[in-house]
């Protein structure tokens, strides 16, 4: 039953059971299942009994299925076996091969290495590589890889020869392994890379043609053969030393060999020599450097032996030397490739599943691992910051002995170095061998030599076709230039550098999102803590009650301590509640009927609260109530709230029944205006005083402005406004115009009722009719205001020729002169009339007062300016007036006709009086209705009234603007007592030199 | 009496001003009395002089009832160029009302030194116009 695979296995630990005494043993095997398959067996036993000669005799054991475990294994395997693969996908091909279907799957640079895309070689299958492969190559392969199948190797490796888009044979290395098999042992998958090794092959190739070249030189005799006294000096050399080393004979002959060999292999080279001179053998080669005419160094491999004289004694050294400059340089590229690859290796796995944190580290490493590579003396990396206009140095690894600049690189303008930034965008690598050879490029020799660097090397980091940065290397000790491969291997080092970007954007993405996700949680907590939320859980049979922590916040009981069991906890609740409660949780716990209710609860400290409480049944799987779970909310401010509200709401009923009784005992309206809605409700008496119809039901906002009296209209709707929005009590009081002509005035209190927020959202008061108060008070006003204008008259008008009368009294009295006598009485008798002029106007003006009641009939008012333009008559035709009428507003009113007359007559009188010297009298008499009232307005051209000085006193006694013989301020004084007396207005409009319009309000006086 | 003040009378009552002039003769008053008809007039004259210090009065007797600009409206006026004045010049209210309204109001003006109520007594012109000198 067991694997064949597995049984020499399990059969040797059997084996060592025996021969090795040990009493324990453990095994992995794979067994065949009753349905074919094979499962992993962990076979564990331990011997119990030993035979008498100390064998085995009884073992006892388990078995243990481990399939599972092994297949996670082999899961994790391949996983490793495809990051592996990943790896060397940053520098190699890589191709994936189902043996079973023959499908394959290479990736982008398997093809990139032979020149093609993935696109261009599709459909990819083994025939793939059979068609680009070498024939011969392809055999070797086949026979390699057969090796592998078979478990004669562990991997398969194969260098193949492949033909390259452009025609040229290209070098791959092809290594694989075989990953997986079936169950009956037969390779199913199978994994592996291609790497291009032409470089390295054309090494090899070159150095193979140089030794054949070597020979050809040796048969040729170009070796030099030179001879060396005890003293170390050249006493013979051959003619090849000059095409070899340029150099004359005589130059050489006598000199000493130290003098043309390399500082570094003088110890090398004699030591050598010493020990062919102890073994006193040619011994084997050595090797070192000599000076060339031209100054530069040559590799020569020598060879040779001592000579002794005849006595024994050793006098000279013969020794034969060649060339193999060309084979050393070759041989230290070979070694230059090979270093390369394990560097690139080395930094791939560096970069890959290094932890986010180590990032920064990494990158470090890896600049001094390639920086130690090139023997470079610093390298580095600067960001780009496009939108900044800057970039910055942001790692940097020095060699021993180079001071760190990255301190002093951070921030650089972009215009500091624009030849090199423009290189960069076009998106080209900066190459500098030799500082010093550099032509004045935009200053950047100017930038670099100062920091002594002698050559440099910058590349490229792109991300998203965007230039992020460049990787730099700088050389101050030596010139140096780079291999092509060095340079592949460079940028290679760039794109993992981005890639490492790429991966720790993402990385701090998800980390950022973990944060966000976690804060959101932890909100969510929060919320639930300020939510007042809670729940619980109850055991039907155990009694035993379990409350999550913000329960027992609730209760205000110790959360250490277990809740109260359901039994108990009648004293938690008030009587009324545990009631509701048992009631529910029976029903939920009997007939699984779930409740929702609203609970008084007692807290620890006997303070009490309202919660609101969802339970439901919880069933066994077969479906029997096993417990009962709910959750809880802490309602306490709502709920006093809305008791408040149902309390006050009773408060307000009664009030509401006492204010009905209150109100209508005294006259009151009351209103109640729902202003979000505009519904406004009117009791009975409020329909009365509005002078509305009661059938008016639905009545808002604009009911009530359409009654209010225009004048009065804008003020009150201010005084609404304040009311709802400033917080200001509503006091106020507006006319209101009945349709039957009547005016009635209305005094309005109200309260603004406003929600939480401040917004109004009602407006309840009351309105009274203050009409005979409002009328009393006018005509209080009124009189006091004649008062005042009586004391005026009297104190300046009366008094002022009464101190003239007795001013001339005394003089008279005093004078002895009969002529001046005489002038003072004549005086006196002007004075006198003076007197009796104002005291006649006084008298008149207070028979305006005292008829108050002086009746209104209906005036036909062009009869009437007809009447009053013929008494002027001879004015109107000495000056050439142009009088005009336009009555077509109102033609008839209704007023006092000895009023009319009178305001007439002084209106145009003063027209006339006052005209301009310079123009035709041109006088206009207008009516105009505006709602019952009618206004006139006489308009003239002539001498105007400077405003400013007349405003104040145009309408008082006495008051006199113009310096003109008749002009005697007692006309318009008149005239405003009798306009005032039928509640009326007057009042002018003036400009100096342009003229007047006098007008006159006849209040109610339309028809 | 040869320092006596410059005194302007602004007046539209032609009689009381004659008066003023002779009661001005009895204390022996011996400038010529400058008189204006109304508030303009005196005003008019005071921003003519501006420059012309010698042309303004040390003192001004002033009617409230007269056409064209009345006395309350010249006070204002004059409150207005106050500060341009070279010479403040001492300003007499002269009325024949005894109404209290007018005398309270008078006390509104800092510029105005007295209410005065006509007729005024040679002994008050004395104190008026010797106040001044002294």
């Amino acid at each position: 039953m067991c694997h064949p695979d597995d049984l020499k296995k399990s059969n040797a630990t059997f084996e060592e059971l025996f021969t090795r005494k040990i009493d324990y043993y453990e095994c992995e095997v794979r067994m065949r299942h009753k349905n074919g398959t094979w499962v992993w067996i962990l076979d564990r036993g331990k011997v119990t009994t030993w035979t008498e000669d100390g064998k085995p005799l009884l073992v006892m054991g388990t078995h243990q299925d481990i399939t599972d475990k092994k297949k996670a294994e082999d899961e994790l395997l391949k996983e490793r076996e495809r990051l592996n693969g990943i790896l060397k996908g940053t520098i190699s091909g890589t191709w994936e091969w189902n043996l079973k279907t023959g499908e394959t799957i290479i990736n982008e640079r398997w093809a990139e290495i032979i020149g093609y895309t993935i696109e261009e070689l599709a459909p990819v299958s083994q025939k793939t590589l059979v068609d680009h492969a070498h024939p011969e190559d392809l055999k070797e392969s086949d026979r390699l890889f057969e090796e592998h199948k078979i478990g004669n190797t562990e991997y398969y490796e194969c260098e193949i020869r492949m033909r390259h888009k452009d025609g040229r044979w290209v070098w791959v290395l092809d290594r694989g392994k075989i990953i997986s098999r079936t169950e009956d042992g037969e390779p199913l998958f199978a994994m592996g890379t291609h790497q291009d090794i032409t470089e390295r092959k054309e090494a090899e190739n070159k150095l193979a043609n140089s030794e054949v070249k070597f020979r050809e030189l040796v048969d040729n005799t170009t070796d030099i053969i030179y001879t060396i006294n005890t003293d170390g000096e050249f006493t013979f050399i051959s003619n090849a030393w000059k095409r070899e080393l340029g150099h004359e004979r005589n130059e050489v002959i006598g000199k000493s060999f130290k003098d043309f060999l390399h500082p570094e292999d003088i110890e090398s080279s004699y030591s050598a020599l010493r020990e062919i001179y102890y073994s006193g053998e040619t011994i084997k080669d050595f090797e070192y450097r000599i000076k060339h005419k031209d100054g530069s160094w040559r590799w020569h491999r020598s060879s040779g032996s001592f000579k002794k004289d005849a006595t024994g004694k050793i006098t000279l050294f013969d020794g034969l030397s060649h060339d193999i400059t060309q084979q050393k340089q070759d041989q230290a590229e070979i070694a230059k490739q090979s270093s390369l690859q394990r560097l690139m290796i080395q930094l791939a796995s560096s970069f890959i599943n290094v932890p986010i944190h180590n990032v920064d580290n990494a990158i470090n490493d890896a600049l001094a691992m390639v920086g130690k590579h090139f023997n470079v003396d610093r390298s580095y990396i600067f960001d780009y910051h496009w939108d900044e206009n800057i970039c910055e140095n942001t790692y940097e690894w020095c060699a021993e002995g180079i001071t760190p600049e990255i301190d002093n690189l951070k921030e650089l303008p972009l215009e500091y170095l624009p030849y090199w930034v423009e290189t960069h965008k076009k998106g080209e690598k900066m190459l500098v061998s030799n500082v010093s050879e550099l032509k004045d490029q935009e200053g950047l020799k100017e930038v670099l030599e100062p920091q002594s660097i002698k050559s440099l090397i910058t590349l490229l980091l792109f991300m998203e076709n965007k230039c992020i940065g460049f990787v730099g290397f700088d050389s101050e000790k030596n010139y140096r230039t780079n291999s092509k491969s060095e340079e592949d291997l460079l940028i290679v080092f760039a794109e993992m550098l981005v890639n490492i970007t790429k991966r720790r954007i993402a990385d701090e993405e998800l980390v950022k999102q973990k944060e966000k996700a976690e804060l959101r949680a932890k909100e969510l907590k929060e919320a639930q803590k300020v939510a007042r939320v809670a729940n619980w859980y109850m055991n039907i049979e155990s009694d035993e009650v379990i409350w999550s922590e913000e329960l027992y916040n609730m209760y205000g009981f110790d959360a250490s301590q277990p809740p109260p069991p359901y039994s108990v906890q009648e004293q938690i609740y008030t009587e009324e509640s545990w009631e509701i409660l048992t009631n529910a949780v029976s029903r939920a716990a009997e007939k699984g009927v779930p409740y929702e209710v609203e609970l008084n609860f007692i807290r620890a400290d006997k303070s009490k609260g309202w919660m609101w409480a969802k339970g439901e049944a919880l069933r066994d799987h077969s479906d029997k109530i096993v417990g009962l779970r709910g959750i809880v909310q802490d309602i306490t401010s709502r709920k006093e709230l809305e008791l408040e509200l149902q309390e006050s709401n009773a408060l307000n009923e009664i009030a509401a029944q006492r204010l009905k009784v209150a109100t209508s005992s005294a006259g009151l309206g009351i209103f109640d205006w729902d202003i979000a809605e505009n519904k406004l409700i009117w009791d009975e008496r409020m329909y009365e005083l509005h002078g509305l119809s009661k059938e008016d039901t639905t009545l808002s906002f604009e009911s009530w402005s359409g009654c209010v009296h225009p004048d009065d209209l804008n003020r009150a709707i201010e005084d609404v406004n304040k009311a709802l929005h400033d917080n200001q009590e509503f006091n106020t009081f507006y006319r209101v115009l009945h349709p039957n002509g009547d005016e009635l005035y209305i005094k309005g209190y109200a309260h603004v009722i406003k929600d939480s927020k401040g917004t109004a959202t009602k407006m309840i008061g009351v309105n009274m009719d203050i009409t005979e108060s409002q009328i009393h008070q006018k005509s209080l006003e009124f009189k006091n205001k004649q008062l005042i204008d009586f004391s005026n008259i009297l104190a300046h008008n009366l008094r002022a020729p009464l101190v003239n009368i007795g001013m001339l009294v005394d003089l008279i009295e005093e004078s002895e002169d009969p002529d001046e006598t005489k002038e003072y009485t004549g005086q006196l008798k002007s004075v006198l009339d003076h007197l009796n002029e104002v005291f006649n106007e006084l008298m008149e003006s207070i028979q305006i007062k005292q008829d108050l009641d002086v009746e209104s009939t209906e005036i036909d008012l062009e009869e009437r300016i007809e009447k009053t333009l013929k008494s002027f008559r001879s004015q109107i035709n000495q000056f050439d007036a142009k009088i005009n009428v336009d009555l077509k507003a109102a033609k008839s009113i209704k007023y006092p006709s000895k009023y009319i007359d009178s305001i007439l007559n002084n209106l145009i009188s003063n027209a006339l009086k006052y005209r301009s010297p310079e123009r035709k009298p041109e006088i206009t008499i207008k009516t105009k209705k505006i709602n019952r009232d009618v206004i006139l307005s006489i308009t003239d051209n002539g001498l105007g009234l400077d405003m400013k000085l007349a405003e104040k006193n145009l309408f008082k006694i006495r008051k006199v603007f113009h310096e003109h013989p008749d002009a005697k301020g007692f006309g318009l004084f008149l005239i405003q007592s009798q306009v005032d007396a039928m509640e009326g207005e007057i009042w002018v409009e003036s400009k100096v030199d342009k003229g007047s319009t006098f007008f006159v309000k006849f209040k109610n006086a339309y028809i | 009496m040869k320092n006596l003040p410059k005194l302007f009378l602004v007046e539209d009552d032609a009689i009381f001003a004659m008066l003023m002039k002779k009661s001005l003769n009895k204390i022996e008053y011996d400038h010529e009395l400058t008189t204006f008809k109304n508030g303009l007039e005196i005003l008019n004259h005071i921003k003519d002089n501006l420059e012309n210090k010698e042309n303004l009065p040390e003192i001004i007797l002033l009617d409230l009832n007269m056409p064209v600009m009345a006395g309350w409206q010249f006070l204002e006026e004059l409150v207005q160029i106050h500060d341009k004045l070279p010479k403040k010049p001492d300003v007499y209210v002269l009325s024949s009302s005894i109404f209290t309204d007018d005398i309270e109001k008078t006390k509104q003006f800092e510029i105005v030194t007295d209410y005065l109520v006509k007729p005024v007594s040679k002994d008050k012109l004395n104190e008026i116009l010797g106040e001044f000198s002294a």
